[in-house]
């Protein structure tokens, strides 16, 4: 279950009940050691294998980085074929060549400084994506226009999905999960909603082009991607604040993700 | 244990018996309105004497002769009696309004004084009078809001619920005419669900609570309604920038009889319902509630009460999402006096919970619906043994169904299938009795306890899960009525006070305070949708153990009272949801998502209290440390709960400048909350997350802020009186943080900020309220 339209409604009620106001501010935060950064991902697409090493930055810092280089990371299926990744550009490591099957489960093992971070991941079976449309939400005050994914969930219970969006080539940074315990066997209409904080600028438009991409992955992978976006974003109002449930075994962040992909983008109407 | 138990009251109980002594007994009311009197004094040859029950009883055992009796009650006329006591005589008073009017210098007290021979400590009272003066946001008088300046009790600006001493929101029992109220809070905890006009007398225990209280850790929230004016009609109202109330009173026969009904609405969707523009007048935002009495004397001995509250919020923004919440409890009691030592109250109490949401998105459409119910028999012996010990003993049976969360499709093509969680049934039973005992003249000494059960009932499943992973290795299933598990604990309740001289005493108390509800609640700031659950075989009943010593001083001339208290408590079986636990699952192994630990609090409180004079008020002062620690949080290291703050002052100020105004003022200071801050960032699939390395390892900014308020008494006529209040809300417009967010920069990919949220600048209020 989404969490979004509960944290609509209080934020609505503030809205009316307060004059609130929000303002940056600066904070002393602590700094704390670097940590590895782990971001792999092996999909069913030509180029869909790729692992970022970064290591985390200080809060002050500025968002780029810094790459992780040297390492050797492996990823090898349970049929026993091994794939060495070559590091593209400082931190990038790709397989161009590996691309994931259906059903199959892959392991991930990188040694970067002598530190050894492994995980496993299984791509599971894939759910047609059946349409993207652009619908008209009213929400106090604003008109939204807002993707829906279309798809069918299929009966049994177990399926995992992340959505991914793009306006005009621009990641919106949020994430978006579902899960089928609750709808099992039933026709998806999966309105993406935007941060009730999103500036006009960043909303989508007439015109716009929006892309999306469904991925079906394995409920490990699904875990930390839902609970990063519950614990992890920065907003500390739906959940107490932590680290997502990775994957990832060993001393590192992040989390491995054997998926399916397909892509869809349509025109703003 | 029980056995020391009884030969303990054998023993207290034999002195007494040599003496030959005379019972006076009856029952205190006002001769306005023939409310019943809590807490009055009788006071015997000018010593101490006895108080009043929660029902106007009193009973007095003398040596036979002659005696002068004081009766007195706060703001009401003190009666003296002289008698000549031959034999066991009833005597029922009648107390009149004061009618010195205020502008001369009272010096009676303007609320009731805390009793310094009492063994009872941890006890506050606030009286109506000053719910009425003190100036709160958009003047909705609000009983919990000036709770929330007394030491020890803390509540946030825009949360649900408050904490006492270091307990979590959950762990206060609040009790309305007896019955408990889950969510004690409206529109998100802006404000309380306690209407203050109906509202008679407010005691918050917050130690040594007697042994007839039992459920909850951390407090007790007793509040009476008014049983209705069974003299003469009143109607009373009152008009506000946000809402509106009235309530009606009166006989239904003259001296046997009454009621009360008073209702309250807010009025904000009226206002957005003026706005053109759709995206606005389509929502709704209000709730209202509803209180309502009926009491009828059905002769000398007996008295029946029958008491109701609804209350409801409704909020929805447009069609697309919806969130109702509502309680409702129903009490109906019997007094029963069976000798003048003897008084009896048996009650029957329903209290009712539940919140429902509803979406249409996209292709859901759905309600989410969860309720708690529980239906409750009490019956209560109030024993007036001896004039040194009065025991009071009883039996309490609480049939709790919970609904913890029902998803059903609302139309036919809805994306959702239906998701019905099992129901959870259970048995709480409890037998006490604690008996208070005048040792000596100097030392009071009361001592009990309180045995509860806890039965889980089938039909249902239960888990057998692993604590370390969660995951669930068994599951067993239980047919209707089963026993699952039943959970015996006995709760010692001591509390003792000696008297050092007449203006000085010192308590000290232990308490064991057992819970087996728990409201759990992912979120920093709890929701109404937070979900209630019942002990199972793997959730275990909270346990706290409170030890509280104090020091109780009359200052010259009795004007002001000056309490410090000092306490150490320790809690057991702590709940709390594994990091990324999914809190809206549906999943009826909720135990799978949750990790258990412990918790200590311990502090000081100073409270002096100025009690008459045109200048009345109180300064606080809160010193306090809270911790806990779960395995699987904060690398099972301890940490500071969420509520800890070092310091809390409260200073509250209310002048009665002349017949026609009455000034208040209050500011408060608080440190902020703990709260988790990141200690850095990193990039997850193109997008910042936040690295977190300890749970609570910072402060919110501190929090102040100073209200003003004003009461102006408008021209009485010989019915009617009205007045005018006026009150600013945060007056220096403290931008407070209500949240702390943090975000990448919107205008530069490069940046991440912290943003600040703060709810209110300076709010003005002004209100009418009129009584004929």
């Amino acid at each position: 279950m989404r969490l979004i339209p509960i944290r609509y409604t209080l934020l609505f009620v503030v809205i009316v009940l307060t004059a609130s106001c929000r303002k940056v501010i600066s904070l002393d935060l602590h700094n704390a050691a670097k940590r590895l950064v782990v971001e792999a991902d092996v999909s069913n697409q030509a180029g869909g294998c790729q692992v970022l090493l970064s290591q985390t930055a200080n809060f002050d810092a500025d968002n780029d980085f810094p790459p992780v280089n040297g390492a050797s990371v492996r990823i090898s299926d349970n049929a026993g074929n091994t794939t060495t990744l070559t590091e593209a550009s400082p931190g990038t490591y790709v397989a161009p060549s590996l691309v994931a099957q259906t059903g199959v489960t892959y392991h991930l093992l990188v040694v970067s400084n002598g530190d050894t971070v492994s995980a496993v991941s299984t791509v599971p079976e894939p759910v047609n994506f059946d349409n993207l449309y652009i619908s008209e939400e009213q929400i106090f005050g604003s008109t939204y226009k807002l993707a829906n994914v279309i798809y069918t969930d299929p009966a049994d219970i177990g399926h995992y999905y992340q959505f991914v969006q793009w306006i005009n080539g621009v990641k919106v940074k949020q994430i978006y999960t579902a899960d089928n315990q609750l709808t099992a066997g039933r026709n998806q209409d999966v309105e993406l909603y935007l941060d009730p904080n999103t500036k006009d600028k960043d909303k989508i438009k007439t015109g716009d082009t929006v892309t999306v991409e469904m991925q079906c992955l394995d409920e490990a992978a699904h875990a930390y991607w839902f609970s990063a976006e519950q614990s992890a974003t920065g907003d500390n109002q739906n959940a107490v604040p932590s680290n997502p449930v990775s994957n990832l075994v060993g001393n590192a962040l992040g989390y491995f993700s054997a998926h399916t992909s397909q892509t869809r983008t349509v025109q703003v109407p | 244990m029980n056995k020391l138990f009884l030969a303990i009251i054998l023993l207290a109980g034999l002195p007494t018996l040599a003496q030959r002594k005379i019972t006076i007994s009856g029952t205190l009311k006002s001769r306005a309105k023939g409310e019943t009197l809590i807490g009055a004094t009788v006071r015997v040859d000018g010593r101490g004497g006895s108080v009043t029950n929660e029902y106007g009883f009193y009973s007095i055992s003398l040596p036979a002769g002659s005696h002068s009796l004081e009766f007195s009650a706060v703001g009401l006329q003190s009666r003296t009696l002289m008698v000549n006591l031959t034999r066991d005589t009833a005597i029922n008073i009648f107390l009149a309004d004061d009618s010195k009017s205020l502008d001369e210098v009272t010096v009676t007290a303007s609320s009731k004084r805390r009793s310094l021979s009492s063994p009872q400590m941890g006890l506050d009272h606030v009286s109506t009078s000053e719910i009425k003066n003190i100036p709160v946001l958009f003047g909705e008088r609000d009983p919990i809001k000036v709770i929330s300046l007394l030491p020890g009790i803390k509540s946030a600006e825009g949360s649900t619920g408050f904490n006492v001493r270091g307990g979590a929101s959950d762990q206060n029992l609040i009790l309305l005419d007896e019955a408990p109220v889950y969510n004690a809070s409206h529109l998100l905890g802006f404000f309380s669900t306690f209407n203050s006009d109906a509202i008679k007398d407010i005691n918050i225990y917050k130690a040594g609570m007697p042994a007839q209280y039992g459920g909850r850790l951390s407090s007790v929230l007793d509040i009476k309604m008014n049983d209705g004016n069974n003299q003469d009609y009143n109607v009373s109202g009152g008009v506000g920038i946000i809402s509106a109330k009235l309530n009606v009173e009166g006989p239904i026969q003259k001296d046997k009889s009454s009621f009360l009904i008073s209702a309250r609405r807010t009025y904000l969707d009226a206002f957005l319902k003026l706005s053109k523009d759709s995206t606005i007048n389509t929502n709704t935002l209000y709730f209202y509630d509803l209180n309502a009495k009926l009491n009828y004397i059905l002769g000398d001995k007996d008295r029946l009460y029958l008491s109701g509250y609804f209350g409801q919020d409704k909020l929805g923004v447009g069609k697309l999402f919806g969130l109702d919440w509502g309680n409702g409890t129903g009490t109906l009691r019997w007094n029963h006096i069976f000798s003048n030592k003897l008084f009896s109250n048996t009650s029957l109490i329903f209290s009712n919970y539940n919140y429902k949401i509803l979406i249409n998105s996209g292709g859901y459409n759905l309600n989410i619906f969860s309720q708690i119910r529980d239906w409750n028999i009490k019956e209560e012996l109030q024993w007036y043994a001896s004039s040194r010990n009065t025991l009071r003993m009883g039996v309490n049976s609480i049939y709790h169904e919970i609904r913890p969360g029902e998803v059903t499709p609302n139309t036919a093509n809805s994306g959702i299938n239906a998701s019905i969680l099992q129901r959870r049934h259970s048995l709480e039973n409890a037998v006490y009795a604690s008996d208070t005992w005048k040792a000596t003249d100097n030392l009071n000494i009361t001592y009990g306890g309180r045995l509860t059960g806890f039965t889980i009932l089938g039909k249902g499943d239960f888990y057998k899960v692993d604590p370390a992973s969660g995951t669930i290795l068994d599951t067993l299933h239980y047919a209707d009525g089963a026993v699952v598990k039943t959970y015996l604990n006995f709760e010692p309740r001591l509390a003792a006070s000696l008297q050092l001289n007449t203006t000085t005493s010192v308590k000290a108390s232990y308490v064991r305070n057992v819970q087996n509800l728990h409201l759990l609640a992912n979120s920093t700031s709890s929701s109404p949708t937070d979900k209630w659950v019942a002990s199972t075989n793997i959730i275990k009943p909270e346990i706290s153990d409170q030890v509280s010593v104090g020091y109780y001083k009359n200052l010259p001339g009795n004007v002001y009272e000056l309490t410090v208290e000092t306490y150490y408590k320790t809690m057991q079986h702590q709940v709390d949801y594994r990091d990324g636990a999914n809190v809206f699952s549906n999943t009826n192994a909720i135990e799978s998502e949750l990790l258990f630990g412990k918790g200590r609090a311990y502090g000081i409180e100073g409270l002096l209290r100025k009690q008459a004079g045109r200048l009345t008020g109180w300064v606080s002062y809160t010193l306090s440390k809270t911790e806990k620690q779960i395995d699987g949080i904060n690398n099972d290291r301890w940490y500071n709960a969420t509520q800890d703050r070092t310091h809390d002052i409260a200073i509250v100020a209310m002048y009665k400048l002349n017949k026609k105004w009455s000034l208040s003022a209050n500011w408060v200071y608080n440190t902020g909350n703990a709260v988790t801050f990141p200690a850095g960032k990193y990039r997850s699939g193109d997008q910042v997350l936040f690295y977190y390395t300890e749970r609570n390892g910072y402060r919110m900014p501190a929090y102040h802020r100073l209200d003003l308020g004003a009461v102006c008494q408008l021209k009485q006529k010989k019915r009617f009186s009205s007045e005018l209040a006026f009150s600013i809300y945060n007056a220096y417009a403290r931008q407070n943080a209500y949240v702390i967010q943090f975000q990448q920069d919107p205008d530069n990919a490069e940046k991440t900020q912290a943003v600040r949220t703060a709810l209110f600048g300076i709010v003005p209020s002004i209100s009418y309220n009129f009584k004929f």
